[in-house]
C-alpha cells in the first residue's frame, strides 16, 4: 500500500519534470517581464519539489491513512467502477453519430443492468422516461441544441 | 444612490414574477440535490448551466444562487435522518443532528436547522447589502499588483483552512495553476501544451473539468460500495421548537451566523470550514461539552448557521471584485461571463439592477426556504428513498448534457471523463479537490496580473510593495505562510 502512495509521489516528480521540460521551450521570460512559460515553469517546478517533499515524507512512516489505501478497491467495486468509465466512454463515441436520445438510451439501459441488475421492465421505463424528459426539457423547452444521430433523431 | 433606493432596486428586480420564479425553482431544485447523497451543488450548478442560457443574466445568477443556498437547507435533512451529508457543509451536522433523530427528535433537528439557516441568511445578506458597496469603493483602486496580492492572499488563505495534507493542497494548488495554462496565451497569442489538438486553443474547458472532478468522480467513488442506507423512519417528531430550546439554540445561531458570514469572506475558507468551526465554538463555549456528539441542539444550529451565512459572505467577492473565492462561485462568475456581464467593481456602475437584484433575491429566497423546508419537510425525506443505482444513470446523464452544451462538442466528454477518473483517484488518496480547482478559475487572472504589473514597472517586483494595499495583502499572505511553516515545523517535531 505504501507502495502505492510513492508511486504517486515519484508520478508528481516526473510530471512536475515534464511540465518544465516543456515550459523551457516557451518563453520563461523576456524584455518585457515574465514570459508565457513562465508561471506553468514555476507550476512544474513547485510540482516537482512537492512530490519528492512527499516522498521523502513518507519514508519513515510505517502507515499514514492514506498509504493504507489500496491503489484500487476490491475487484467487484472495480468492475462498477470500469462498467460506469465505458458506459460514459460509449456515450462519448456515439454521441455524434446514435444521436443523443439513442446513445443515451442505451448507456442508462447498460448501467441499469449492469451495475445492480434491475427488472427489465424498470430499466425500460426509467430509461425511457428518463432520456425522453431530459431531450424534451434540455432540446425542447430550453433549445440547447443536442446532436441527432443518424437516424434523424 | 442612497441604501434604501438600491434595496428598493434590489425589490424590485427580484420581486417580478420570473425572478421569484426563478427563485423558487432554484431554491426547491438546491434543496432537492442537497438532501440527495451523491450529487453536491458544484456539479448541480455546472449541470444546469444551460438551462440559464435562455434566461436573462439577473434571472440565471438568481436560481443558481437559490440552487446555491438551497443545497445547504437540504444538505441538513440527509444528515438528519440519514447520517450521510448531502454536501460537504452538513458533514458536522451528522454528529448531533443524527442522535436527535435517534432520540425521536428529528423533526426538531430538522426545524432548528431550517429557522437557524434562516436567520443566518438574513443576517448575512444584510451584511452583504452593507459591506458589498464598500468593498466596490476600494476594488475600483485595483490596478494589477493589487490584484495580484489578493489572488496569492486566496491561494495562502486556501492554504490555511484546508483538511488533510497541506503539502497535498499545495500540490493540487499549482496542478491547477498548470492546467489552466493551457491553450492559447492571451498575451503573446502562442499555443501553450495544446499538443496540437485545435479543442484544446481555449484551454480545458471548465464546466467539463468541474463536472468531472466533482460529478463523475462522486459516483466513481459511491461505486466502491453497495448501497446501505439506513433511514429513520420512525415518527419525525415535532418541527417547532419550544422557548427553551429556542433559547439555548440563539447564541450559537448568533455566532454562527456572524462567523459563516465574514469566514465566507475569505476566498477559499467557505461553508465547510465555518460549519466546523462553529461546532468546535459551540463545545468549547457549552457549559456541558460532555452532551454534544449526543444529540446537542447548539451542535445542530450553530454549524447550520454558519455554512448558510458563509455563502451571503462569498458572494462578496465574486460581485465587488470579481474574485471567486470558492468553486461553488467561480460556476457562479462563470453564469455572469456568459450572459456577458463581467463581475467586478464596475458591475455596481453598470449593472446595478443585477447587484442588487441578487442581494435582495437572497432575503426572499430566505424566506421561500423557510416556508418550503418546514411543512415540505416530509416529501423531502421521501425523495431519499429513491435507489442511488436508480439516481446515478440519471445523474450521468445530466453531467453528459451539462458538458456536452456547453461546447456544443464530444471532445469536452473526453475531457470529463479524464478528470472524472483523475478526481476519484485524487480523492481515493487524500487530495483536496478545491485547490486545484480555485487555481484553475484564477490562474488565467493571476498569470495576467504578475505578467502586466511586472510590464508596468519595467520587472522591478517591488511594485508589489511600493502600492499599499497589495504590501499588506502580501504582508498578510507572508505571515499566513510562516504560521503554516510553523504548523508543520511543531507537527514534525511531535512525531
Amino acid at each position: 500500500m505504501r507502495t502505492c502512495e510513492q508511486a504517486y509521489n515519484i508520478l508528481w516528480v516526473f510530471l512536475g519534470t515534464a511540465i518544465c521540460l516543456l515550459s523551457v521551450q516557451l518563453t520563461l521570460w523576456d524584455e518585457s517581464g515574465p514570459g508565457n512559460g513562465f508561471i506553468p515553469f514555476v507550476a512544474g517546478v513547485l510540482i516537482g519539489v512537492s512530490g519528492f517533499a512527499l516522498f521523502v515524507l513518507e519514508l519513515p512512516k510505517r502507515s499514514s491513512p492514506a498509504s493504507r489505501q489500496p491503489f484500487l478497491p476490491n475487484r467487484p467495486a472495480t468492475i462498477r467502477i470500469l462498467l460506469v468509465v465505458g458506459a460514459l466512454c460509449f456515450m462519448a463515441m456515439a454521441l455524434s453519430t446514435l444521436g443523443f436520445l439513442l446513445s443515451a438510451f442505451l448507456a442508462t439501459c447498460f448501467l441499469l443492468r449492469a451495475i445492480e441488475p434491475q427488472k427489465w421492465w424498470v430499466v425500460l421505463v426509467v430509461a425511457s422516461v428518463s432520456c425522453v424528459a431530459a431531450y424534451g426539457l434540455f432540446d425542447g423547452l430550453l433549445q440547447v441544441p443536442l446532436p441527432k444521430g443518424l437516424l434523424g433523431f | 444612490m442612497g441604501i434604501l433606493e438600491n434595496v428598493l432596486l434590489g425589490f424590485g428586480t427580484a420581486l417580478t414574477p420570473a425572478n421569484l420564479f426563478y427563485c423558487l425553482v432554484g431554491c426547491l431544485v438546491g434543496t432537492l440535490i442537497g438532501v440527495l447523497p451523491g450529487i453536491g451543488p458544484l456539479a448541480t450548478l455546472s449541470m444546469l448551466l444551460p438551462i440559464t442560457y435562455k434566461i436573462d443574466a439577473t434571472g440565471s445568477i438568481i436560481m443558481l444562487s437559490g440552487i446555491f443556498y438551497g443545497s445547504m437547507y437540504g444538505g441538513s435533512t440527509t444528515s438528519v435522518l440519514v447520517n450521510i451529508p448531502g454536501e460537504a457543509a452538513s458533514v458536522v451536522t451528522c454528529m448531533d443532528g443524527y442522535q436527535m433523530a435517534r432520540q425521536g427528535r428529528a423533526g426538531l433537528a430538522l426545524g432548528i436547522a431550517a429557522i437557524g439557516s434562516f436567520i443566518a441568511g438574513t443576517i448575512s445578506t444584510v451584511g452583504l447589502n452593507l459591506l458589498s458597496p464598500l468593498l466596490v469603493k476600494v476594488a475600483l483602486k485595483f490596478g494589477p499588483p493589487e490584484y495580484f496580492a489578493v489572488m496569492t492572499l486566496g491561494f495562502v488563505a486556501t492554504m490555511f483552512v484546508i483538511g488533510g495534507s497541506r503539502l497535498k493542497a499545495f500540490l493540487m494548488l499549482c496542478l491547477g495553476l498548470f492546467v489552466s495554462c493551457i491553450g492559447l496565451d492571451t498575451v503573446s497569442g502562442a499555443q501553450r501544451f495544446t499538443f496540437g489538438i485545435p479543442n484544446l486553443m481555449n484551454g480545458a474547458d471548465l464546466v467539463a473539468v468541474i463536472m468531472g472532478m466533482f460529478g463523475v468522480s462522486e459516483i466513481l467513488l459511491n461505486m466502491e460500495e453497495t448501497e446501505n442506507r439506513e433511514i429513520y423512519t420512525t415518527s419525525i417528531g415535532r418541527i417547532l421548537p419550544n422557548r427553551e430550546e429556542m433559547r439555548a439554540a440563539l447564541m450559537p445561531i448568533t455566532r454562527g451566523s456572524v462567523l459563516g458570514f465574514f469566514l465566507g469572506l475569505l476566498p477559499g475558507a467557505g461553508n465547510v470550514t465555518s460549519s466546523f468551526l462553529s461546532y468546535g465554538i459551540e463545545r468549547r463555549l457549552s457549559k456541558h461539552p460532555e452532551r454534544f456528539g449526543k444529540g446537542a441542539i447548539e451542535g445542530v444550529a450553530g454549524p447550520e448557521s454558519a455554512n448558510n451565512a458563509a455563502v451571503a459572505g462569498s458572494m462578496i467577492p465574486l460581485l465587488s471584485l470579481g474574485l471567486p473565492g470558492a468553486p461553488v462561485t467561480a460556476v457562479l462568475m462563470g453564469a455572469l461571463i456568459i450572459h456577458g456581464v463581467q463581475p467586478g467593481p464596475l458591475l455596481l456602475s453598470r449593472h446595478p439592477e443585477i447587484f442588487w437584484g441578487v442581494i435582495a433575491s437572497f432575503y426572499v429566497g430566505n424566506v421561500m426556504l423557510l416556508i418550503l423546508n418546514l411543512p415540505l419537510i416530509n416529501i423531502w425525506v421521501q425523495f431519499l428513498k429513491i435507489p442511488y443505482r436508480i439516481l446515478f444513470p440519471l445523474i450521468l446523464l445530466l453531467c453528459v448534457i451539462g458538458t456536452y452544451s456547453t461546447n456544443l462538442n464530444t471532445f469536452d466528454l473526453w475531457v470529463m471523463i479524464l478528470f472524472g477518473l483523475m478526481g476519484y483517484l485524487l480523492r481515493r488518496r487524500g487530495y483536496e479537490l478545491a485547490p486545484f480547482i480555485l487555481a484553475l478559475v484564477l490562474g488565467p487572472m493571476f498569470e495576467q496580473s504578475l505578467r502586466q504589473a511586472l510590464t508596468l514597472s519595467a520587472q522591478d517586483p517591488m511594485i508589489f510593495f511600493s502600492h499599499p494595499i497589495s504590501a499588506t495583502l502580501l504582508g498578510i499572505s507572508l505571515i499566513l505562510i510562516a504560521v503554516l511553516g510553523w504548523d508543520a515545523w511543531r507537527g514534525k517535531r511531535a512525531e
